[in-house]
């Protein structure tokens, strides 16, 4: 009996311990799977352009530190190290940081950027002989396309971590790191009588190795099992793995943070969502409160709970400084700094949803949704931090502005906005909403309202595109008029001005003025359809519905696709198909694919020169003068004004010689607002523009145009004598033929006047 | 008419000064600045461009139109002198942009001469030597369709220049050819002896 006992213990011995092995043999494959060619899921890093500097940039020395300030440069007595600028009278000292661009790496450079003649004057660069003649600056990362709720991370090698960083955690976390195997009995009796003696936790027990294995593979439950499988699992990565690669794995692993639906992990990341800067340049202060936050992002949260956070970076400094880590003159800098930490406003994290979410439509057409969320691609894009600011700013200041001068509820407008290039429709800026870092619905993508007068310079185009029947001084007929629609309903437009008739008008001054029946009239005497045709050769998808009302803007489209269809009209006629990105590389730099500039034909240049000859004369005379409020008189201007039945849409939209902007204002629930296009959108956009700058709207003549001297009151050809002349653009062959009758007067004197009497 | 008061009144100071100084010249077309298309640019331009004759006129209705005497045109210069060179047009930057295209597409690397000849655009938009080169460098890397496309883009900045007119002409007529359009290509042909001639007469 005793022996059989004996035999059926051992047996379960050995049972056991097959058992105990083959799970061991199970997680040591789990640990080598998942650590072998250590893969996390790296959701796309999102670039702004990058500044561009040149000797001739109209940039003057503050502008030019504030965008540095936005890069998160820091201004100091002399700049000596990578993100670092110095003022000093009419120049600025910068050492730009190292970055991998789309056409390779740009080493960090020491700048000396001088200024004259209101603007660079010159870039000199120790120990190269001349001027640069161009250097970039190293762009914005203005966020990432992740899934719903994901990790982030921005990863670093082994060999790019500051020696203070990875010594402080080694000594904060783990100080016996490069002594265990994975496993420190001592560390825990340690930590045990440190926070005994603090009174509270400021060592952990486990190993940083152990760490790591509870985030790589081990839910948060806390039961012995659980402290079994870490600790086994820890011995085992540590006999398969060296230290520096464990250390690399926890510096990129680590949860430092949250930024809304994204998890901030890892140090790289940490650096930029607090101090907005890559870890290179962390000083001790910073090193330590990063290091603070891997014994709890959350409770020692530096927005949240300054004081907690503070009082726990002092400590990490205290301990930086008993051990050497750094000089007692830099802890007590250090401990007398404040958190430093970059406003709450999410630097580095995702600061321009609006745009980031039309970056990531225009690249699913390219690549996999998956691919985007978890292959570390770098996006650089065409965003203008500085105009994205403008923009941004406009809106909420110009909504807050007529809420209160109206007396309107606050917080019940809405708005959307778009500016971009003219010759490449790289978009600049783009705002969905009243708020800029609001994640939910993109009004300048999704909202898709009637544009009403805006569909005006449409129908003016397609008229002007039959010069053998329109020109700029054609007369139109502004009386009423009353349709039977195909559907049975009657169709009869008023004048804004209710029940305003203005008779014969020029047909341009009926475009300035933006007169509904003289539009309507028209758009029937060209056709619907022509003018369906014509805005979708401006760059809409597909034309839309051929009908008589589509004159004054019977078609629902987003801020968008009217940005792409004025841009078309800013281009003289050619179209640029909107854009926001330029490249995308892979992870290591290696380019995947350039978006290049699309040039394709879309209107005819000569009716585009006429039609926009008339949206000049809307700021100048017409329903767009409010825009010269805000900007310079001398900024020649084209730009029309939108409103929509019962005043529910606002629209202005419009173009100097190198942006075109449009902007939306209107409610959510689609209540009626009392505002115009002149009174709700065009304040914004002049706001906008005057803060981004706007060159003058000047084109060059195409060879089709012919500009004629036409006698005021008759149109008809200017000659000598003729004191009323006006220079009218035309199609060249359809120029008026005939003379004025001053002509006649004044010319009798001329050769031709001698010729004709020899006739007469 | 004149945009606001302030500009009025700027505008009858200059146009003071300016009947003394140079006389009126509404068609003064310098050649880096775009043409003025009906002499609205008066107010706030500065004093290149002026309207002397809308002071003395009783007041034309306010329809964003300057009112002006007929002015004769002034005789075509008989020797237009066009540059030939982006040098003679394009900043420093620019001017270094292009050299280094120039040394990308000797390589054979259209693909990355496009590029820096688009982050030139950005800097000057309007450099017609710029997009005329845009157009080759497309031609180049095989992209015919888009190189038609950018030529004709770059015929409308080129504003009579007929050393870059041939050159973008000659663009369209191989990118012409190469998609089948022989008339298109003849006509494209055309164009490119055209403005030869012009070469050789100006």
């Amino acid at each position: 009996m005793r022996s059989a006992l004996r035999i059926s213990l051992l047996l379960l011995l050995a049972l056991g311990i097959a058992a105990g092995s083959l799970y061991v043999l199970h997680l040591d494959r789990e640990i080598r799977e998942r650590f072998a060619g250590v893969r996390w899921a790296v959701p796309s890093k999102v670039f702004a352009a990058p500044m561009e500097l040149y000797p001739g940039l109209d940039i003057g020395p503050d502008a030019l530190a504030d965008e540095l300030d936005r890069l998160g440069y820091r201004k100091v007595g002399e700049a000596r190290n990578p993100g670092t600028y110095a003022r000093s009278g009419s120049s600025v000292q910068l050492v730009s940081r190292p970055f991998r661009y789309w056409d390779g790496e740009v080493p960090s450079r020491r700048l000396f950027i001088r200024f004259g003649g209101g603007g660079i004057r010159e870039i000199v660069e120790p120990g190269v002989n001349s001027s640069h003649a161009l250097v970039r600056i190293d762009p914005l990362a203005i966020g990432s396309i992740h899934a719903a709720r994901a990790e982030d991370r921005l990863l670093l090698k082994r060999d790019e971590v500051p020696d203070l960083l990875a010594r402080g955690v080694i000594l904060v976390e783990d100080r016996h790191f490069y002594k265990h195997h994975g496993v420190s009995i001592r560390g825990i009796g340690r930590a045990l009588v440190a926070n005994i003696r603090a009174g509270r936790v400021v060592q952990g027990g486990s190993t940083i190795t152990q760490q790591l294995v509870r985030n790589f593979f081990l839910t948060l439950d806390q039961n012995l099992q659980r402290k079994i499988k870490e600790a086994v699992m820890a011995l085992l990565l540590e006999l398969h793995y060296d230290k520096e690669a464990i250390l690399e794995a926890y510096i990129n692993e680590i949860f430092l943070g949250q930024d809304g639906s994204r998890a901030v992990h890892g140090f790289g990341l940490a650096s930029v969502f607090y101090f907005n800067k890559p870890v290179a340049e962390l000083n001790a202060a910073e090193t330590a409160l990063l290091v603070s936050l891997a014994k709890g992002a959350s409770y020692y949260n530096p927005r949240r709970h300054p004081e907690r956070a503070r009082e726990r970076r002092d400590l990490v400094l205290g301990i930086f400084a008993d051990n050497g880590l750094i000089d007692e003159a830099t802890h007590e800098a250090a401990v007398a700094s404040p958190l430093g930490v970059a406003s709450g406003d999410g630097v580095g994290a995702v600061r321009y949803p609006a745009f980031i979410e039309l970056v990531r439509r225009q690249l699913q057409a390219d690549y996999r949704e998956e691919d985007l969320q978890s292959e570390g691609l770098r996006v650089f894009t065409t965003l203008v931090p500085r105009a994205q600011a403008g923009l941004e700013r406009s809106i909420g200041g110009g909504l807050d502005e007529i809420e209160r001068g109206r007396g309107m509820e606050a917080d019940t407008l809405e708005a959307a906005g778009i500016v971009a290039r003219t010759e490449s429709g790289e978009i600049i800026a783009l705002a969905g909403g009243r708020d800029g870092r609001y994640r939910g619905f993109n009004r300048a993508l999704d909202a898709r309202r009637p544009i009403g007068s805006l569909a005006k310079p449409f129908v003016y185009h397609t008229a002007l595109s039959a010069p053998e029947r329109f020109n700029l001084l054609s007369m139109l007929e502004d009386e009423p008029l009353r349709i039977e629609m195909p559907n049975g309903s009657i169709w009869e437009p008023r004048n804004y001005d209710a029940d305003a008739v203005h008779g014969d008008v020029r047909l341009y001054e009926a475009l300035a003025k933006s007169y509904n029946l003289a539009t309507a009239r028209l758009g029937l005497a060209v056709t619907p359809e022509a003018v369906a045709d014509t805005m979708r050769r401006a760059g809409l998808e597909e034309a839309p519905a051929a009908l008589p009302s589509l004159a004054l803007g019977a078609v629902d489209l987003s801020p968008l696709q009217v940005a792409q269809m004025y841009a078309t009209l800013a281009s003289g006629g050619y179209r640029y198909p909107l854009t926001a990105i330029r490249e995308v590389t892979d992870a290591e730099g290696a380019p995947l694919t350039r978006y290049g500039l699309r040039v394709e034909r879309g209107l005819d240049e000569g009716p585009t020169f006429l039609t926009n000859w008339a949206l000049e004369r809307v700021t100048l005379f017409g329903t767009g003068q409010g825009v010269y409020r805000r900007l310079d008189p001398g900024t020649r201007i084209a730009g029309k004004t939108g409103t929509t039945d019962g005043f529910r849409d606002a629209w202005f939209a419009g173009f100097g010689s190198d942006r075109v902007g449009v902007i939306w204002v209107g409610r959510d629930d689609n209540k009626p607002t009392g505002l115009t296009g002149a009174s709700g959108a065009l304040p914004l956009w002049s706001a906008t523009m005057e803060r981004i700058g706007l060159r003058s709207y000047e084109p060059y003549v195409p060879e089709s145009v012919a500009e004629v001297q036409v006698d005021r009151e008759s149109g008809m050809l200017a000659g000598e004598g003729c004191t009323q002349v006006i220079v009218v653009p035309y199609i060249a062959e359809f120029a008026p033929g005939d003379k004025a009758p001053c002509a006649d007067e004044g010319d009798a004197g001329g050769i031709r006047g001698w010729f004709e009497r020899l006739w007469q | 008419m004149v945009r606001t008061p302030v500009a009025m009144t700027r505008c009858l100071v200059l146009a003071g000064v300016m009947l003394i100084a140079s006389g009126c010249a509404p068609f003064a077309d310098p050649q880096d600045r775009p043409r003025d298309p009906a002499g609205t640019a008066t107010a706030g331009q500065g004093p290149e461009v002026d309207d002397s004759g809308a002071t003395e006129a009783p007041a034309p209705p306010d329809d964003g139109i300057e009112t002006a005497a007929y002015t004769p045109p002034e005789p075509e210069p008989l020797e237009q002198r066009y540059p030939r060179s982006a040098g003679e047009v394009s900043g420093p930057a620019v001017s270094s942009l292009y050299r280094q295209a120039q040394s990308e597409a000797d390589a054979g690397r259209h693909a990355s001469a496009i590029a820096v000849l688009e982050r030139a655009l950005r800097i000057e938009p309007r450099n017609a030597f710029v997009w005329s080169r845009l157009a080759e460098a497309q031609l180049a890397a095989g992209d015919a369709g888009q190189a038609e496309n950018t030529a004709l883009r770059a015929n409308s900045f080129a504003r009579g220049n007929p050393y870059l007119e041939a050159r973008n002409w000659r663009v369209i007529a191989d990118a012409r050819r190469s998609a089948g359009d022989q008339a298109g290509a003849r006509a494209a042909v055309d164009r490119v002896e055209q403005a030869r001639l012009r070469q050789s007469g100006g």
